[in-house]
């Protein structure tokens, strides 16, 4: 089920309708388990099971860890949680990337292997829930958390419906003493909910799908060279879909469980405001970046390690990152690029970081807009569906001009209006609260914005998207 | 109380302002319907996957004898009526799977696969379309949709967006952002609808086509994009190869008491000297239907009283023309059928 859908409308006035009634705290938290795989079981009813093996799991090993009494029976239980959930991510996900780099290996000795389709259907969210329960065990495993003795509070934790599909990736810590005793919840902190659900389904139903995703669409369905122009603005179109689509996904979740009392973390912060590529990825997809940072990097980097080591340990991360993004060459190429722009950054921060015109407004500036442009840069590597047309669409910067078939003046003004917009909001955004912004507003002016806002939702949503972007990682 | 005294308000509360942007927006889209209503607009739905998805689905529960299935592409989507099929098949229960811009191989090979389907199908089919980079795959997305991801909760779904479409002309795909903002600026002239403005919750389509210097046009790109994509690959083909592949789903379906029916959808002007020439009857059209046993074919060159029928782009049939044609089409298939044998229609009623 996704929330942009009618089914999500009727599920949420049932969901609500009910979780608001006199009932015990466990009463509801079974309650919520049960929509949560409701939800899930709207999209494909048996890979509810892989969920339950990830739960059991999981919830078996933090247990055993905990109770271990020896290192060596600590990192057995550990071992299991890694292979039970790594292994079934691997299958599910890069199991026909692997498949084909064996079929690619194995004839470059000469042996022709041709193996039947791989037919295997990826199950939504998995990147996600995975990641999730797997720090639960490691920081049990590291000592930063303790296990708790309720399966019920664990499967929740592992399934609570708003962010099990598409994040943001919840550390236990975080989440677990929140099913401790019922939240309160407050009519302004349910309108706050409210307010972030409709901005996040505006920026998913109108920006992402209903402007920008058919701009998208047909100029990466063209194949061979573009005129620049078109292939800029397809990169604009793109850079502002994508974080409509996957920050719309996370305002919707954090407001539906505010709306419920529940705090979900933060996952984006002004992205497109930010200076320089470290501090990007310090603002895009903050839960998934700092899980890495936390579980991958920090552990590869160790604490004595040499400055090229870092480095290196910083390259290989960014890489990860993108595959973890897409079992394919171009988000592992995407990953990397990134990772290489960050090296050069911290190369450059540690050379000439320290003089000072870099601090100027107008050096700052020139970074940002740097920063940007790399963005929009990378996201064209993101979109294409191979290296060919990656390989086609940075050719067509310096092609001869041509003139644009492709997008019409209604397109580009919508694009350039967009992303303007977008980029403007985002500068004005770093360093404030959504909220202190949207208080700063006069009461008429969020009430029209707002009526906007519901009128292009229904203008535009139900066009058959039935998706969001970031549900096939 | 005053309207500042009400937006002034110190206690001013979240939930306020969204129940009232949610009513001042609903108020915008009600006012919007009312204005395009006003100029002409009508309710139409869009040829999403899921819709497509629905209809396979329905049909896939049909099970019936006198189920028929509309394969093609947009000839069929847009020039055959359903009442007039129904007229002439008495008891056919219709389920439209022609998509317009994609050739229907796979849809045909999913229903070979669908173990209960032993109804009708009329198939529009081009030869060429055998070809895989000539629209044999071109229905994948649609099939791998409804065999992968169609459930229950998406056909509930779909459900409850055609029960707002039925009564909102706004939710039509014709009244985009990009096109509400032109008709924006045309107060009291006929709203600006593409020529394919409407589609039935059935999916059938409805054109309203006028021959003029942009439909000569198109048939001319069409013509020069025909001849480039088949000009050069159609020699190279192993059409015996082809053929048996083709012959190898119409006869899964035919085991379990099923029909085929070939049709070959009017054209007219350049578009059919293209064809004809590229793809010549006696070459492709009659060699392919004499390839599939037990199958039947229909060229509209056979039908009685095609001729008279105009096709305004010279190629699809538009309102003035598809009942007509659907009639005399129908009408040769009812007579193939009761001459072959078939008691899967009530043809007793006609006589």
């Amino acid at each position: 089920m996704v929330f942009n859908s009618y089914l999500f409308a009727g599920f949420a006035v049932v969901l609500f309708a009910v979780y608001f009634l006199n009932f015990g705290w466990r009463t509801k938290k079974l309650f919520l388990l049960l929509m949560s795989y409701v939800f899930y079981a709207a999209w494909n009813a048996p890979y509810l099971l892989l969920i339950l093996l990830s739960t059991v799991v999981d919830f078996v090993s933090g247990y055993r860890i905990a109770k271990a009494i020896s290192v060596r029976q600590k990192r057995f239980w550990l071992i299991i949680s890694l292979i039970g959930n790594l292994g079934v991510l691997s299958y599910f996900k890069y199991g026909d990337f692997l498949l084909q780099g064996f079929v690619g290996l194995v004839s470059l000795v000469g042996i022709t292997y041709e193996p039947a389709p791989w037919t295997i259907l990826l199950p939504v969210g998995i990147s996600f829930y995975t990641f999730q329960t797997l720090s639960y065990t490691i920081d049990i495993y590291r000592g930063r958390t303790r296990p708790t003795r309720s399966f019920l509070d664990f499967a929740l934790f592992v399934t609570f419906f708003p962010q099990l599909v598409a994040g943001p990736i919840v550390r236990a810590r975080f989440f677990l003493p929140q099913l401790i005793k019922p939240p309160v919840v407050t009519v302004e902190r349910f309108g706050w909910g409210m307010t972030l659900v409709l901005v996040g389904l505006f920026e998913k139903v109108a920006i992402a799908d209903g402007l920008m995703a058919p701009v998208v669409d047909r100029v990466f369905a063209v194949p061979g060279t573009l005129p620049s122009q078109t292939v800029i603005l397809a990169a604009l179109a793109f850079g502002v879909q994508i974080f409509c689509d996957f920050a719309g996904y996370s305002l919707i979740a954090i407001g539906i469980a505010m709306m419920m009392g529940f705090s979900l973390p933060e996952n984006f912060r002004a992205p497109f405001s930010a200076i320089g590529m470290q501090d990007f990825w310090q603002r895009w997809h903050i839960s998934m970046s700092s899980w890495f940072r936390d579980y991958l990097y920090a552990p590869l980097r160790g604490k004595n390690a040499s400055f090229a080591y870092k480095l290196a340990a910083q390259l290989f991360t960014m890489t990860i990152i993108g595959l973890w993004h897409g079992a394919g060459v171009t988000f592992v190429l995407w990953g990397f690029l990134n990772g290489l722009v960050i090296v050069i950054e911290i190369l450059l921060q540690n050379t000439i970081g320290g003089w000072r015109i870099w601090k100027t407004r107008l050096a700052t500036m020139v970074f940002s807009l740097t920063t940007l442009v790399i963005a929009m840069l990378l996201v064209i590597v993101f979109r294409s569906q191979n290296f060919q047309q990656v390989r086609d669409m940075f050719a067509s910067f310096v092609v001869p001009p041509q003139t644009d078939l492709y997008l019409s003046l209604t397109d580009k003004i919508l694009v350039l209006v967009c992303s303007v917009t977008l980029f403007s909001i985002h500068r004005a955004m770093r360093g404030r609260r959504f909220e202190d912004m949207v208080r700063a507003l006069p009461v008429w002016c969020r009430v029209a914005m707002g009526g906007g806002m519901v009128a292009m939702i229904g203008l535009m949503g139900g066009n058959g998207h039935d998706s969001f972007i970031y549900f096939q990682f | 109380m005053t309207v500042s005294s009400i937006f002034s308000s110190k206690r001013w509360t979240p939930v306020r302002t969204v129940v009232l942007s949610v009513l001042l927006g609903l108020g915008i889209i009600l006012a919007l319907e009312v204005w395009i209503r006003a100029l002409g607009a009508v309710p139409s739905f869009d040829n999403s996957i899921p819709r497509w998805a629905l209809v396979r689905s329905e049909l896939e529960a049909d099970g019936s004898e006198q189920a028929v299935a509309l394969l093609g592409a947009s000839r069929v989507q847009a020039g055959l009526s359903h009442d007039a099929l129904r007229e002439a098949l008495p008891g056919a229960q219709i389920h439209n799977l022609s998509f317009a811009g994609r050739a229907p191989y796979l849809t045909l090979e999913d229903l070979a696969d669908n173990s209960d389907f032993r109804g009708l199908v009329i198939l529009s089919f081009l030869p060429i379309w055998l070809l895989p980079d000539q629209g044999r795959d071109a229905q994948i997305e649609l099939v791998q949709y409804y065999r992968n991801y169609w459930n229950s909760a998406r056909a509930l779904e779909t459900r409850m967006g055609n029960f707002i479409n039925r009564y909102m002309a706004l939710r039509s795909g014709n009244y985009g952002f990009g096109r509400l903002l032109r008709n924006l600026g045309r107060f009291g002239k006929p709203v600006d609808q593409p020529p394919n403005a409407r589609i039935g919750e059935d999916r059938q389509q409805y054109l309203t086509l006028r021959e003029s210097e942009i439909t000569r046009r198109r048939a001319q790109e069409w013509a020069v994009n025909m001849v480039q994509i088949a000009g050069g690959v159609l020699e190279d083909v192993d059409w015996k190869h082809a053929y048996a592949e083709l012959a190898e789903k119409v006869a899964k379906i035919q085991e379990r008491g099923g029909q085929v029916v070939f049709v070959r959808m009017p054209s007219t002007g350049l578009v059919n000297e293209i064809e004809s020439e590229l793809l010549p009857r006696a070459d492709y059209w009659d060699r392919m239907v004499a390839s599939v046993p037990g199958a039947l074919g229909l060229h509209f060159e056979d039908i009685p009283g095609v001729e008279a029928i105009e096709l305004p782009d010279y190629s699809h049939l538009d309102v003035a023309g598809r009942d007509e044609f659907t009639a005399l089409m129908a009408a040769e298939i009812a007579r193939m059928l009761r001459e072959n044998g078939s008691t899967r229609f009530d043809f007793a009623d006609q006589n």
